[in-house]
């Protein structure tokens, strides 16, 4: 295996790790509060629709687009996707923005459950809410699988960096029984970001080739080398705007976030 | 509100969110940048040319949004 697919499936693995932690939160929750068996109906709903969704998504994709269509059309919304999180990331390591706590997450989400009321024969508050939570989490990895998997060629890779993701996550909340406020998510986070602004925008610009006779792929100079010189400069500007943001006469988030969270 | 109709309403709102997210400025910027790489190309520009005007532009086009925000949100805590 070359450095790039290693690189894709480090970023699809450490991206699924991220949304799995976030959806478990709202599950564990619900599961507490609400009962497992509407709990548990509600995630296996989401999984259901999100193979069909998969299946139709990917099928449609695969035939339907030309090569530099599909970079054109899936590396643009990767760069979007990858600067809002790397937005984010500045303005949480900037002191702009708080941390994201899967503790506080999981707290709102369990005094949610309980003002909720009674439950029915069959509790449809546990159900929608790890429904909703699940599908929407689970889309955003069945976007990152697509997309990295799709351009790469690597769709089998993909989805098994995402299975692998999904499984580490599901253990640690199975043996820990509580929100996975361990896991570095800030850290994950402006890491997933920078590699999504970088494979983004590589297969963003070279799939600008759709418009031109032949619709050949821009090529980049360098070729695959070009992804690491992009992960570098989102990575450099990144530090330069996190340095500019800070506020002068506040503490800098470093100095005040859990050493796991810390972002240098 | 009903249960099935508040997942749709969500489901809707997830995918603006998720596609243009809370600022779309950057999504802007996206569009922006790959106009101006389509507009060199049809110029006759030469590859390496297009897709390093393209990253340096989106790169510079982020640190000035995130200016540009900061100015914005501080102004309207201002008000």
């Amino acid at each position: 295996m070359n450095t790039t697919l290693w690189a894709l499936l480090a970023a699809v693995y450490v991206a699924c790790i991220v949304e799995t932690v976030e959806a478990t939160t709202v599950v564990l929750a619900m599961g507490i509060t609400r009962g497992w068996r509407s709990t548990l109906l509600g995630v296996g709903t989401a999984l259901v629709a999100l193979a069909a969704v998969t299946t139709v998504g990917g099928y449609a994709l695969i035939h339907w687009l030309p090569v530099s269509a599909l970079q054109l059309v899936i590396g643009g919304l990767l760069l979007a996707f990858g600067l809002q999180w790397i937005r984010k990331a500045v303005y949480r390591a900037s002191g702009r923005k708080s941390l994201h706590d899967e503790d506080e997450i999981f707290s709102r989400q369990l005094d949610a459950a309980r003002a909720a009321g009674e439950r029915q024969p069959f509790d449809m508050f546990g159900f929608m809410v790890s429904l909703k939570s699940v599908f929407l989490e689970g889309m955003e990895v069945v976007f990152i699988v697509l997309t990295f998997g799709l351009n790469a060629g690597r769709i089998p890779a993909a989805s098994l960096a995402a299975v692998a993701a999904i499984v580490t996550v599901v253990v640690i909340a199975v043996i820990a029984r509580r929100p996975l406020a361990m896991i570095p998510e800030n850290t994950l986070k402006y890491g997933v970001g920078l590699m999504l602004a970088a494979f983004g925008s590589f297969w963003a610009f070279e799939g600008l080739g759709v418009l031109r006779a032949g619709r050949a792929s821009v090529e980049w100079p360098g070729a695959d080398w070009s992804i690491l010189a992009l992960l570098v400069a989102w990575f450099l500007v990144s530090r330069v705007m996190i340095r500019a943001l800070r506020p002068a006469s506040e503490p800098a988030v470093d100095d005040v976030a859990q050493p796991s969270e810390v972002l240098s | 509100m009903n249960p099935v109709i508040r997942f749709l309403k969500d489901f809707g709102h997830f995918w603006i969110e998720f596609l243009i997210g809370d600022d779309w400025k950057l999504f802007a910027l996206v569009v922006a940048v790959l106009v101006l790489g389509g507009l060199l190309l049809a110029a006759g520009a030469a590859d390496t040319t297009v897709v390093l005007a393209c990253a340096l532009v989106t790169l510079a086009g982020f640190c000035a949004e995130l200016v540009l925000d900061l100015r914005l949100q501080a102004r309207k805590a201002h008000r």
